[in-house]
């Protein structure tokens, strides 16, 4: 992410317009792609926990519901 | 404003030229000096924590709370609702920071970044846990229409009409105001605390010592347990604050005021949470050892120990509670189906040019509306069940939070700080703790007694 620098006092609306859109971040960000993310690491073994997790859940849940009648 | 910016302002697309000319302005009141400019500035900044956390205390939560203090009254709960307190900053305040600086929303962030397998996981989840709870505030605005005579009929037209109203014509400033306005009323049960017979602040204040469990721990409490922490932090919570963070155009330089309301909503939160409990524990706590005590029940109890007038205000904090949560739930479908697809995502979007991003907060407005009305519907056990399915999906929303939080290409020097991973982990860690123990008492139903 760019990092500007600039403070917002120090901003001139008359002659940093283009600086003052890009400072607020008033631009269309649907036009900015995002980087997908490179799961590896701890990122992957909090995913598969994730997985487990989900799986684990739904099967109590079910019994859950399966119990109720 | 210089008609200059005017027509600069013009070259904008509509939903970005309404956040701009509102930017313009926070702009030019960081440039004044003077506590009351510095005060005039944070008044402006202030909003999406102080809506969430309010919004928080809806309908489902008021009667979870109340449930809470009827069935296991001050002993445990009052000092747990404290510890609600930092948990409600420490995961809200997150969203803040992701939000301002990101300026996409948190559905947008794990679709793109995580891909579209996780991205459809959270938004379905999403969906689907905002419908239910949706319903739960109109379950809370019906019942409590009804103290005033008003049939579900009528309460539950009135009530799409008006959040719908809310945030199709509004843009965000106003919408932000008149949802601020009836979130203070959120304020009315705490006055009423002081007209609780025989309340000892003597036992409240002894409560924190021994934290006493009446029954000790068993399946019902951990369920209580759980429905309450399902009530301080939910999925939604999540988006919906982000959302509202980048549509009101925060950015890194407002991160602190973020904070700063954020915490003045946890507050506020916690207060009337914690208010709701001693209100019911002092009216209804060992009148009946059910745990199926239902709403009605509660305001009955209110009214013969503190009369009509209490139970009517009691009521009209229930009707707050469903209102202003349902203006927020409604917003974060259609924020988060917005960011999720790339449809034009602003409350500052005309309905009829932004009328795909209204759409699903419409639809869901009126199933929630709809369901309320079916006669025979549980709608007392699918109170608490609501709270609990939003706790159970909560570690995944926790963990894609986390996750974008600690990444370093995104975040920058705004990144996560040690002590707050450890405490996001900590909180993460109690909710899968206890949803285990939650998941192990429904299967094996003697485990705890």
């Amino acid at each position: 992410m760019k990092k500007n620098n600039k403070t917002s006092k120090e901003v001139n609306l008359d002659e940093d317009w283009e600086d003052f859109i890009k400072e607020e971040g008033l631009i269309d960000y649907n036009k900015i792609p995002v980087q997908k993310a490179e799961i590896k690491g701890w990122v992957q073994i909090a995913f598969w926990f994730l997985r487990i997790y989900i799986v684990v859940m739904i099967i109590m849940v079910i019994i859950g519901f399966s119990r109720i009648h | 404003m210089k008609n200059d910016y005017k027509d600069k302002l013009d070259n904008l697309p509509v939903d970005i030229k309404l956040r701009a000319a509102d930017r313009l302005k926070i702009h030019l009141m960081r440039q004044k000096y003077g506590y009351f400019s510095r005060l005039c500035l944070l008044m402006a900044l202030i909003g999406p924590g102080i809506l969430v956390m309010i919004a928080d205390n809806d309908a489902g939560g008021v009667m979870t709370y109340a449930q809470t203090g009827s069935i296991f009254g001050i002993g445990f709960f009052i000092p747990f609702m404290i510890i609600m307190l930092p948990v409600a900053y420490i995961v809200q305040e997150m969203t803040v920071r992701l939000g301002a600086v990101t300026h996409r929303g948190h559905a947008e962030m794990i679709w793109k970044r995580y891909g579209k397998f996780w991205g459809a996981f959270s938004l379905i989840d999403l969906v689907i846990a905002n419908i239910l709870t949706l319903i739960t505030e109109f379950i809370g605005i019906t019942i409590g229409m009804r103290v005033f005579g008003v049939p579900p009929l009528i309460s539950s037209i009135a009530a799409v009409l008006i959040i719908a109203s809310i945030q199709l014509f509004l843009r965000y400033f106003a919408w932000e105001w008149i949802s601020l306005s009836i979130a203070a009323f959120n304020l009315v049960f705490v006055p009423l605390v002081f007209f609780v017979p025989h309340l000892h602040w003597g036992a409240v204040a002894r409560s924190f010592g021994t934290w006493h469990i009446p029954g000790g721990v068993n399946s019902l409490f951990i369920y209580v347990v759980l429905a309450n922490l399902g009530t301080t932090i939910a999925p939604w919570m999540l988006f919906f604050q982000q959302s509202s963070v980048v549509d009101k155009g925060l950015t890194v330089k407002d991160i602190r005021d973020g904070q700063f309301d954020t915490f003045i909503g946890s507050v506020f939160m916690v207060i009337v949470a914690i208010a709701i409990i001693l209100i019911t524990a002092g009216t209804v706590y060992g009148m009946t050892h059910t745990p199926n005590l239902d709403i009605q029940t509660i305001l009955s109890a209110i009214s013969s120990k503190m009369g009509p007038l209490a139970m009517r205000l009691f009521a009209l904090g229930l009707i707050e509670a469903g209102l202003i949560a349902a203006i927020a739930i409604s917003a974060s479908t259609s924020w988060a189906m917005g960011e999720a697809f790339g449809w034009p995502k602003s409350i500052n979007i005309p309905p009829l040019q932004g009328w795909k991003f209204y759409l699903p907060g419409v639809i869901s407005l009126l199933i929630a509306g709809s369901a309320v009305l079916i006669p025979n519907a549980p709608l007392g056990f699918l109170n608490l069940t609501v709270q609990v399915v939003a706790t159970i999906f909560m570690p995944a929303a926790m963990m894609f939070l986390l996750l974008l939080l600690n990444d370093n290409e995104i975040m920058g020097e705004h990144i996560n700080k040690p002590w707050q991973n450890v405490s996001a982990f900590t909180i993460v860690g109690f909710l899968i703790i206890m949803n285990f123990m939650y998941g192990l008492t429904v299967v094996f139903p003697h485990l705890l007694g």
